[in-house]
Formats: structure tokens, sequence, C-alpha cells
């Protein structure tokens, strides 16, 4: 007898849930996004013990950098939902002139969610509030790495949200392999590229759409002129926070020789305000997430000369915010996305060899350019591609949910935050709904065909018009002749 | 002659040099290619005739003057759509600059059908053009004439460092995708859609999938029997049936079915005459391998012909054919028709209509002919499709500022006007941030304190800022 695997069932259910309608009315969506902002706020702890034993975090970076971000997503969500959902007019021609022609956002179905261990709430439960607002039933597959937020998760989301239209499935690969094997209207997927492809690979079979929210080298280049005490500051910020276990971390630095010595000092400087003279007792540093990933960052400093930290302990998967100095293109830091505190310093001779040696590599998920000089920040952006570009700050562009978060080429497909979390997990469907009066104007296009019909034809019926210039001039033209017989008749 | 990898080389380099990042050159290249369609109008419609018998008229309004339509938006609206679009921020970020910047994706990759050869090549090139790309076109080997005729005008209008023409069949292509390309655009069948995905997912290259499905057109409620007829015969038959948004099949109630098959007989007869095949303005069926498919379907079919089923094997001809008495089941419901054949099915009432659809998949394009708005709004609220139009068909794919693309297994993405522009470039996310307000800056830093947090929540809020 054949029996059904878990993942098969889950995903049938949620898909005959869906094709009820239940998902359809805006009430429903905004329901369900308030009981996810009542989940964040009622089980606060629950979330900030489960990523304390994950990553190390404490309470306090976990609401930082998980929780705020993710209820401002909501609230935003439950706001603007109205308009979102709306329908959107477009221009029309003269032959759709006394048409309705618009833009419809409408749900796509059942969506898998495939969320990542570095920030395991934040990078599943955003897609999550998209996919809600957008009127989709949603599988939610925590990682497996994480463990512990993938327990909570599982035990606690069901009751809050409805059970049968975003079930949590946890497991590993195997599972994840079932699950992909499922027919799904689209693929939200955050990791690395190498499971990209295979994410994308499984999802052809069906035609599935993806998102795709990858990773690689984010570069950051600083200018020599520029206030180096306070762009290391905001460097070591970014690369350190969650222990360089962040896909926007500053990957490695690109600076001139001259001013490697005092980077190094700043960022020494900072490391020991920020995270007291022994990080591994400080309550807000974090860990590697689990020996595996430990022992693949601590190979990656060999060869490297050390200049900060470089201390571990792998008992605690700890490892010292480490900065590595006179890195080179061929220095094993350099072959992967580091993904842990480890910030090589690789020296150019300006901003042209930087340029270049960013273009050398995959477009990463952000560059960053610290500088005073805007002619020079504006060469960065015209002359690099990247999924963002952020100028003399790290990580922030996150929180403006008005920018797209995404990756180009290698670093991903697709974008989200915001509106645009809203419009990646719906089909803008093409509306044009006509009556069958006036059909006098059609007969210019029915056979028989002739020269004068043509020529008809080839003038009114693909013409663009500015409806509204139209307008205008018809307004214009309008109150020139109310003008011209208000002066003939009265001013005389 | 380079192969095709050397063409991908050489493309690359014109690309990596920045030669089509310059607005003048791309709006030049525009331009170009707007005369290359105007002064070899009269060899585009020989080449169109030649390869569909396409009717002058259909030819005209269906490839030449959409291209040039879309040509006139894209090189009237390209500095809008280069300027940096701004966006709103939190209190957080109100000093910083915030906008989003369309950057080219680099080298594309087109993919070309048979059936609006021109159109369906050359619009997705202008999009890839006003993005900044340099292209890679593969028009279809099926559509023979047009395509040599593409080969050989695009080289003398256009950059030629800058976007190339390559031929060949499925082998040509299967070798074409082991390339790297930054986005392919396929129009065509969802069997060589996978696996143009499969090859794409190799190199993380997005793409856009203009597929098909079966078009419904549910015919319901108080209507004007004639008019309906006369727009669903129109947009049936054009270029026969071959359009990937014709309406593929018709449901409708038994008391419409008797109304309306006396109406299209009647239709058919006005706009072809007695006899279609001495009709000037009536396509043929692109290659006897097509011809045969179609015949195939008509002898394994249950259903009774009704109007028309003529046809001629040597002029690759099939009459405009109507037939009822199909079922769900029946041969003709179980692909894409892609030809002058149009089933008849009745249904109860409009639920079920609804559902039938339903239980299909979700098609490129999905019409609803009734004077009743209701019935409108019905299948509009409760189906999903690419696009949608009431009483009439195809013309909403012929206005830029709606998006032409599918759904499910109808497609992935869409085209036309700046949607064609967007699908082709990438949309980053630019954040300047100033130097000042380090002491701000703070309230992030270790050690994280509850006094610091609330201040972030504060301000963090996109509330907040209306404070400003």
């Amino acid at each position: 007898m054949y029996r059904m695997s878990r993942e098969q069932l889950v995903v049938q259910r949620a898909r005959k849930s869906f094709q009820t309608g239940r998902t359809k009315p805006l009430e429903f969506r905004i329901h369900q996004l308030k009981s996810l902002l009542r989940f964040i706020s009622e089980r606060r702890r629950d979330i900030a013990d489960a990523v304390k034993k994950d990553l190390g975090k404490s309470e306090h970076g976990t609401e930082l950098f998980e929780t705020l971000g993710l209820e401002g997503e909501i609230k935003l969500a439950v706001e603007k939902l109205a308009e979102w959902a709306a329908p959107r007019p477009v221009e029309k021609n003269l032959l759709t002139i006394s048409d309705e022609v618009y833009v419809q956002p409408e749900p796509l179905g059942v969506v898998l969610i495939i969320g990542a261990w570095n920030y395991p709430w934040a990078v599943t439960l955003q897609p999550l509030v998209g996919a809600i607002a957008a009127g989709n039933g949603a599988i939610i597959k925590p990682s497996e790495v994480s463990s512990h937020s993938a327990k909570v998760m599982e035990e606690l989301l069901p009751q809050y949200l409805d059970k049968d239209l975003y079930p949590v499935v946890t497991g590993g690969v195997p599972e994840t392999q079932e699950l992909l094997k499922q027919r799904f209207d689209h693929i939200f997927y955050t990791g690395s590229s190498t499971v990209g492809k295979l994410v994308m690979e499984a999802a052809a079979r069906h035609l599935t759409p993806v998102t795709l929210e990858l990773g690689g080298k984010s570069p950051c280049y600083i200018d020599k002129n520029c206030d180096i005490a306070i762009a290391c500051r905001r460097i070591t910020w970014g690369k350190f926070v969650n222990c360089g276990q962040t896909c926007i971390a500053p990957d490695y630095i690109l600076c001139e020789p001259s001013i490697q010595s005092r980077v190094v000092e700043e960022i020494n400087k900072n490391v020991k305000e920020f995270y007291t003279d022994n990080p591994k007792t400080f309550e807000d540093y974090g860990r590697i997430i689990n020996q595996r990933h430990f022992k693949r960052v601590m190979a990656l400093m060999e060869g490297s000369t050390i200049a900060v930290g470089g201390d571990s302990d792998e008992s605690q998967c700890y490892i010292a915010p480490t900065v590595l100095k006179d890195v080179t293109r061929e220095s094993r830091v350099m072959k992967e996305e580091i993904f842990g505190p480890l910030l090589p310093i690789i020296t150019v001779s300006g901003v042209d060899e930087a340029i270049q040696f960013i273009n050398e590599r995959e477009k990463p998920l952000v560059v960053y350019v610290f500088s005073h000089n805007n002619k020079l920040i504006k060469r960065v952006i015209a002359e690099t591609s990247s999924g963002a570009l952020l100028a003399n700050d790290c990580l922030v562009h996150f929180t403006v949910s008005a920018l797209p978060f995404g990756g180009v080429g290698n670093s991903g497909m697709g974008c989200y935050h915001g509106r645009h979390s809203f419009d990646q997990l719906s089909h803008l469907r093409s509306c044009l709904i006509k009556q069958l009066k006036m059909e006098g104007v059609n007969s210019m296009r029915y056979p028989p065909h002739t020269a004068k019909k043509l020529g008809w034809a080839r003038f009114f019926l693909l013409k663009q018009v500015d409806v509204c210039r139209l307008r205008r001039m018809a307004l214009l033209t309008m109150f020139a002749g109310l003008a011209a017989f208000v002066v003939q008749r009265f001013l005389r | 002659m380079d192969t095709q990898s050397q063409v991908v080389d050489r493309l690359r380099a014109a690309f990596r040099a920045g030669t089509t990042m310059p607005e003048q050159f791309r709006r030049t290249q525009l331009t170009k290619l707007m005369s290359m369609v105007k002064d070899n109008e009269q060899l585009i419609l020989d080449a169109l005739h030649k390869d569909l018998a396409k009717p002058k008229f259909e030819a005209v309004l269906s490839e030449v003057d959409i291209v040039i339509n879309e040509l006139h938006y894209a090189i009237d609206n390209l500095s809008s759509w280069l300027k940096p679009e701004y966006v709103s921020k939190n209190l957080a970020t109100k000093l910083d600059d915030c906008f989003v910047q369309r950057q080219p994706l680099g080298v594309v990759l087109i993919i070309g059908p048979w059936n609006y050869p021109v159109q369906l090549i050359l619009i997705p090139l202008v999009a890839a053009i006003a993005a900044g790309n340099c292209a890679l076109i593969k028009p279809s080997e099926v559509s023979a004439a047009t395509d040599s005729l593409i080969a050989e005008l695009i080289p003398k209008y256009l950059s030629q460092d800058c976007y190339a023409v390559v031929h060949g069949g499925a082998d040509e292509t299967k070798a074409l995708l082991q390339n790297r390309f930054d986005h392919i655009l396929y129009t065509g069948s969802q069997t060589v859609a996978r696996s143009i995905l499969q090859a794409a997912s190799i190199h993380l290259t997005p793409v856009t999938l203009e597929l098909g499905g079966k078009c419904p057109c549910i015919i319901y409620g108080k209507i004007d029997i004639t008019v309906a007829a006369r727009r669903l015969a129109w947009a049936k038959f054009f270029n026969a049936g071959q359009s990937c948004v014709a309406p593929d099949y018709v449901l409708c109630s038994p008391a419409n079915r008797d109304a309306l098959l006396p109406a299209l007989r009647k239709i058919l007869e006005d706009f072809y005459g007695k006899d279609p095949q001495t009709c000037p303005d009536f396509s043929r069926i692109v290659s006897p391998r097509h011809w045969t498919r179609l015949m195939e379907l008509l002898g394994r079919s249950s259903g009774k012909v009704v109007l028309g089923g003529e046809s001629s094997q040597e002029d690759k001809y099939i009459a405009p054919t109507v037939m009822v008495d199909v079922a769900e089941d029946d041969a003709l419901m179980q692909e894409e028709i892609f030809g002058p054949i149009l089933p008849i099915l009745t249904v109860e009432s409009l639920e079920k209509g609804i559902e039938f659809i339903n239980r299909q998949e979700k098609p490129l394009a999905l019409y609803a002919f009734s004077d009743e708005s209701s019935v409108v709004n019905t299948v509009l609220e409760n189906t999903s499709s690419g696009g949608f139009c009431s009483n009439d068909g195809i013309l909403h794919m012929t206005l830029p500022s709606l998006p032409f693309g599918g759904v499910g297994f109808s497609g992935w993405g869409s085209y036309h006007g700046r949607w064609g522009f967007e699908a082709f470039s990438h949309r980053r996310a630019v954040m300047l941030r100033g130097w000042a307000l380090e002491r701000l800056n703070g309230l992030r830093y270790p050690p994280y304190t509850e006094n610091k947090l609330s201040w972030l929540r504060w301000s963090a809020s996109p509330k907040s800022c209306s404070l400003m």
C-alpha cells in the first residue's frame, strides 16, 4: 500500500485549506499577522533562550537583531495591507480609454520557506510575513542547525497561527529533500549558494519560481582620507555582530597599505570597548553555531598573519574577534565566504584597484565603501554591482523596509522586506475589463482586411496616449475658449 | 565563424568595458532597431508570409507596429526609468540618502518561438537594450525565413560587439545553455522550459519564462452573442489559432452554445468567405509536423465538428473549425491546441464552469464574456491566470503598461514596457550614510542595555518619522 510521507501530507493539507479560499479576505490575513505579533511578544523569553542555546546570543542581542525587525515588518504589513492588495491602475491607450485597466495582486498558493540558522527567527519568519500578507499558505522549514530555535518554532507557532495553513516542518537533509519533491507555488530559500542551486534545480521540475537569498564575500573599501576612527567603529560593529555569522557582514577590508596599521589599531580599540578585554566571558559576544563551522572558520586562518585576537576554545565554539593583515588573493581566507569573526585586510593601491578586485569576483550581497569623497562613492556605485551598496556604515540598510533586500548573480535572485515581500509572493495579474459595447470601433480589425482599415488600425489600435496630458490639453483648450468668449463679450 | 562560446565571450567583454552603460548608447541602439524594423517592413512581411502565410494585416499589427510601439515607449521613458528611485525612511535613517538604482545584469539570452517570430524576439530585445545589457538572441529555427532575416538584419543595424544572433535547433540550444548568462528569457513550451530552468540553476541564472497553457473562455449570463462571437472568433483564428493567448476552448451553458453556433457560422463567413483556404486573410499552420499534430488531435477527439473541419496537407491548411460534445477527458483537452480548432464545452452553471477551470493548470490568459459585470467579477475573483480580459481576446497583451506573463505552469516573470526593463535589471538598494551623529549610533553598540534598546525601537519604527 502506498503511504504518503509526512511532508506530502502536510503540503496536501495546506493546499486543501488554501483552496477553500480562507486566506483571501484581508481580515483573515491581518488576524494571522496580529497573532504572529502576539507570539513574538508573549514568547519573548522562549525565543531568547533558544537563540542563547543556538548561538550564545544575549537576550538584548536577540531582540535587537531578531525580533525588533520582525515586529516592524508585521506592523507595516498590517497597516499597509489594504493598500498593497488593492488593484493598481495603469496607463491606457486610445483604444482602451473607456475600459478598466489594472494590475491585481493575487495569492500564489502554497509557498515553502526554508530558513537559515544565523538569524533563525528573522530570516525564517520575515518571509512568512510576506507570505501571509499576500494570502498564501506556507510550509515553514526552519534550519535544523539552529536546533533549539527550530524546536521552539515547531512547538509554539501552531498555538498562534492556523495549523493547516502555516505548519512548521522540522528535519535535516532527508526531510528537506522530501519537501522539495512536493509541488509548491513559490520557494523562498535563505542559505548558501551551493544549496541554492539544488533548490532551484528541484523547483525546476515543477516550474516553481524561487527567491534565493544567498551569500558571498561582501567587500569593504576604506578610503585613506576618511575618518578612520568612525569608519572602524562602524565596521567593527557590523563585522562581529553574531560573531560574523551575518550574510551582509563586511567579509574583508580593502585599503591602502599606509592606513593598514591604523585600521588594525582602531578595530582593536573598538573590539575592547564593545566586548571587553575578554570577549569570551562577555554576555554580548556570541558563539559559532557548531563544531563543524568552528573547525571550518579556524582552518581559514591558516597562512595569514593575526593582527588582533586569534584565540579560540573549541569546547565552547568560541573564536575571538580576529583581524588578519597582509592577506593576499591566494590566502585560504579569501577562498570562501568567511561567515565568522575573522576580518582579513587586503591592501590595494587605491580605489581603482579595489574596484577591479571586486569585479574579478562574484557579485556579493553588499558592497561597503567608507569615504568622504562623494565622487569616489559615485564611482564605486557606477562601476560595481551587488545586491546592495552601503556607504559609510554596515548592515543598517537591512532596517529600511522600503529598500528591496536581495542579491544578484551568485548572491541571489528576488528580494523582500516591506512591500517587496508582498509583491514577491503574489501574482500580479493583468486585467482588462471591457464591455460588449462600442463595437463600431472594433470593425477596423476584422477581416476581410482592406488597406483603408489597415490605415485606421495602424493609427488607432496601438497608439499609446498620455490620457492625463490629453485631459489637461482639453481643459486648457476649454479655458482658452472661455477666456476668448469673455474677452469678446464683456471686455470690448 | 565564431563558436557560440566565442560569441558569448565577446559580448561579455563589451559589457565589462562598459559599452552599454551610457543612456545615450542605449537610446541610439533603440533608435537603430526602430530604423531596422521600419526600413525593412516589406522584407519582414514577406518572411512572415513564407513561414506562416501570415496575412499582411495581422503581420503589420502583431509583428511590426507592436514592436515599434514598444520602441517608442522605451525611448520616451528611458530617462525616467534610469533615475534613482528615492524611498521612505525611518527616523534613524532620516538624514541618509536611500534609493534604488537600476543596474544592467550583464549578458542575457533571449530564445524566441515561431508563432510571432518577430515580436517575441524583438520586444524582449528592446527591454534588454534599454536595461543596458548585451544580448544574444536565438530565434526559432521553425520559422526559418524570419530566422534568416533577423540574423541578417541585426548585425547591420545594431552594435556587433553588444548584440548577436545565433541559430540552431534543440542540440545547439542545449550547448548554448552551458554558457553562463545573467538572465534568460524563454518563450515556448513547458517541457523545454524545465530543461532551461535546470541549465539555469547551475549558474544561478534568473529567468523569465513565457509559456502556454489552455486559455479558457467562459461565456455566461445575459450577453450580446453576436458581438461576443465576433470578438471570440477574431481572437481565436488570428494567426490560425497559433497564439499563446488565443482562447483555447469555450465553456458555456447549452443555451449559450445554441445561440453561439449560428453566430459563429455567420461571422466566419463574414471574415473568411465561404472557402477560407482561398482567403488571403487566413494563415496556415507553421510546419507539416504541427499540421499532423493537429490533425491527429482532431482524429482522436470524440467531439463533433459543426463548423469547418476541412484540411489540406500540402497547403498546411486547416479550416477554422468549431467542435461540440467535447468532454473534459477528450483528446482536445489534454494539451494546448495551438491551432484553429475551437472546442465548445457545456457546463450547467457558472460555479461548475469555474470549478472546471480551477481543475486545470493556471493558464496564460483567461477570458470571460458577459454583459453582467457580476459574472465577470465572479470569474475574476475565483480563478487565477497570467492575465485576464473580459469581453474580448488578446488585447490585454498589447498594452505596454500591463505586465505580460504567466503564473504556475504558464510562466514565471513578465515583460512589456517598464516590466521588461525591470526584468532585465537588478534593483540595487543604495544607502549613503553621513559621518555625523555617531553619538546616535552609540545606541546600537554593545554592551546592550534595555535603555538603548527602547530608544532604538522608537527610532527604527516607520511611524516615528511622521514627527518630522
